[in-house]
């Protein structure tokens, strides 16, 4: 997703509900003074990386009566404002354009059944939340740092459905090697999601470069039409994603600063689940949608920019053993560390650190014209004690999730959910549920 | 989806639902697919018209169904007509490729006579 943001803000990465530890517990109550507490913090995001996938199991076998807490909080949306350490471990839901909603992802058999059982046993709703977690304004710092710079050279990998054959695709008309493949609707619909995020700021931008787009006239216009023409397909889809790519690279000067993130990108490195016409697997910057966005990542430097990606290590699919062995290096690295390995290996040239590339049987280790330049880890850690408590009891507290109680309490609720008693054994049961949930986290 | 006189499972990914034609198994189905540039996960309902032609068009020229049966058949009845040992446990009903007769060979049994009186 691209967004012209300032530099105080920060896009929101998705809660993916299989990725969140959650065990079925018995509820336990919360002391209200805690509960108050909790209810001025705000939420957090970013379950990736770092939290198990522990797959809950039902404690009981009869269906039991649903009970709602009468204290369910709304959460708050979130803002730039909030990003600091006065609204640390709160929840928040996520603005709506900020989630760069893709139809083609792929879940495993493992995340498909966590995901089922997470919404049967808890009717959790876990999408569009977020946590802002310490680890999250350090890495904000990270990237107003990147910011700050007239050309940011460091690119922010995160390590924690591009490419799963759900979209058609066909040969591209240009004669290259390898050859490349368009997915026309695809990138439409990628065009119109950006258009749609950022068209405040693509309205008051105008194109500056010259895109004929195999016409006589070039085109003229604001990017929000450039855009917007390749969105309706009234111009040709990939064309337009390229010429957007460039104007924003070619001409800083006339536009604010970007942030370009990306998440699972570890999949632009890897093979697709698509083939060409001689049944060989395509890799996936012999996309047309996607080369631009790997020629982005292989660039040195960027102007008035700064590029995080989030790499996904849940799906085996899209496994890199490339980028798994480039990001080993905490410092960032250069293209053109060492180009001639020739004196050490009999294969050639083929580098990506300082080191022998263990990964000489992944071909994109030998294709150094698309390696990301300056790529730093950042390493998303694990949920702590306190972050864990404040997601699930947020969580539950919102109303996201829902704790299934025993008979005997539910039939002590109120309609209302009014009584004084019930709501101290209610109170009861989230602690425990909380905790035990924590616990099991650990 | 009718196809060639047989019915393909409109739900049912194209690799997957071209298996249905006798001669197609789920390599040649796959194949199929890279070579016409269908993707992986494509359902049959959702093929596009040019896509379907050009699928028409691959699959007229492959053996397949009726034409493969008859190739088989002339096969095995040319083996019976040599008198090679292979014609001679077709004609016998036995099994072909050395399994024990002493139990088993029941689908030899079965089959292996219809499938020679396709071909007389």
């Amino acid at each position: 997703m691209i967004a012209s943001v300032r530099s105080s803000q920060l896009f929101i990465l998705r809660l993916q509900p299989t990725r969140a530890s959650i065990a079925s517990v018995s509820a336990s109550p919360l002391p209200h003074a805690l509960l108050n507490n909790f209810a001025q913090s705000p939420m957090l995001v970013s379950a990736s990386c770092g939290i198990s996938t522990a797959v809950p199991t039902p404690t009981q076998t009869q269906p039991l009566p649903i009970q709602t807490p009468a204290f369910v909080e709304s959460l708050t949306p979130y803002k730039p404002v909030y990003a600091n350490k006065d609204f640390l471990n709160a929840l928040f839901t996520m603005p709506e354009l900020s989630l760069f909603k893709i139809n083609n992802s792929q879940l495993n058999s493992s995340q498909v059944a966590a995901k089922s059982l997470a919404t049967s046993q808890f009717l959790a709703k876990l999408s569009d939340v977020a946590m802002l977690r310490e680890s999250w304004l350090d890495f904000l710092d990270q990237i107003n740092t990147e910011l700050k710079k007239q050309e940011s050279n460091v690119k922010l990998f995160l390590v924690a459905s591009w490419i799963s054959g759900l979209e058609p695709y066909a040969k591209s008309e240009k004669n290259s090697t390898p050859p490349l493949f368009t997915q026309s609707v695809f990138t439409s619909e990628v065009l119109r999601q950006i258009s749609e995020a950022n068209s405040n700021v693509f309205k008051k931008i105008q194109v500056i470069g010259s895109y004929a787009f195999k016409r006589e006239i070039p085109f003229t216009g604001s990017l929000f039409t450039l855009v917007k023409a390749g969105a309706d397909k009234t111009l040709p889809p990939h064309d337009v994603l390229e010429a957007f790519i460039a104007e924003l690279l070619a001409y800083p000067e006339n536009r604010p600063y970007v942030l370009f993130s990306f998440d699972q990108v570890n999949a632009l490195y890897t093979k697709t689940a698509y083939f060409d016409t001689d049944s060989r697997r395509i890799f996936s910057y012999q996309f047309e949608l996607l080369s631009p966005i790997v020629s982005l990542l292989a660039r040195k430097t960027i102007p008035k920019a700064a590029v995080i990606c989030a790499v996904d290590r849940t799906n085996g699919e899209i496994k890199s053993n490339f980028l798994d062995h480039l990001l080993q290096n905490p410092n960032p690295v250069a293209v053109d560390a060492i180009t001639d390995l020739s004196r050490f290996s009999s294969f050639g040239n083929a580098v990506v650190s300082r080191k022998i590339a263990p990964a000489l049987y992944d071909p994109v280790t030998f294709n150094t014209e698309i390696h990301p330049a300056g790529a730093k880890r950042v390493e998303v850690p694990a949920l702590n004690f306190t972050e864990a408590y404040a997601l699930i009891d947020g969580l539950r507290r919102s109303g996201k999730i829902k704790v299934r109680t025993s008979q005997h309490l539910a039939a002590r609720f109120s309609a209302d959910g009014t009584d004084s008693v019930a709501a101290g054994s209610l109170s009861k049961l989230s602690q425990n549920f909380v905790q035990k949930s924590v616990m099991v986290t650990q | 989806m009718f196809f060639l006189g047989v019915n393909l499972p409109d739900n049912k990914v194209v690799s997957i639902a071209l298996t249905s034609i006798f001669g197609v198994g789920r390599t040649t189905g796959s194949r199929i697919c890279n070579q016409l540039l269908i993707h992986p996960q494509c359902r049959l309902k959702d093929l596009p018209e040019d896509k379907v032609t050009q699928l028409s068009t691959l699959l007229n020229g492959m053996t397949i169904e009726t034409e493969l049966r008859k190739q088989i058949a002339d096969n095995i009845s040319k083996m019976v007509q040599i008198g090679c040992y292979r014609g001679l446990r077709h004609k016998a009903g036995l099994p072909v490729h050395g399994q024990r007769t002493r139990t088993n060979g029941q689908t030899a049994k079965k089959l292996n006579k219809s499938r020679l009186s396709i071909g007389e």
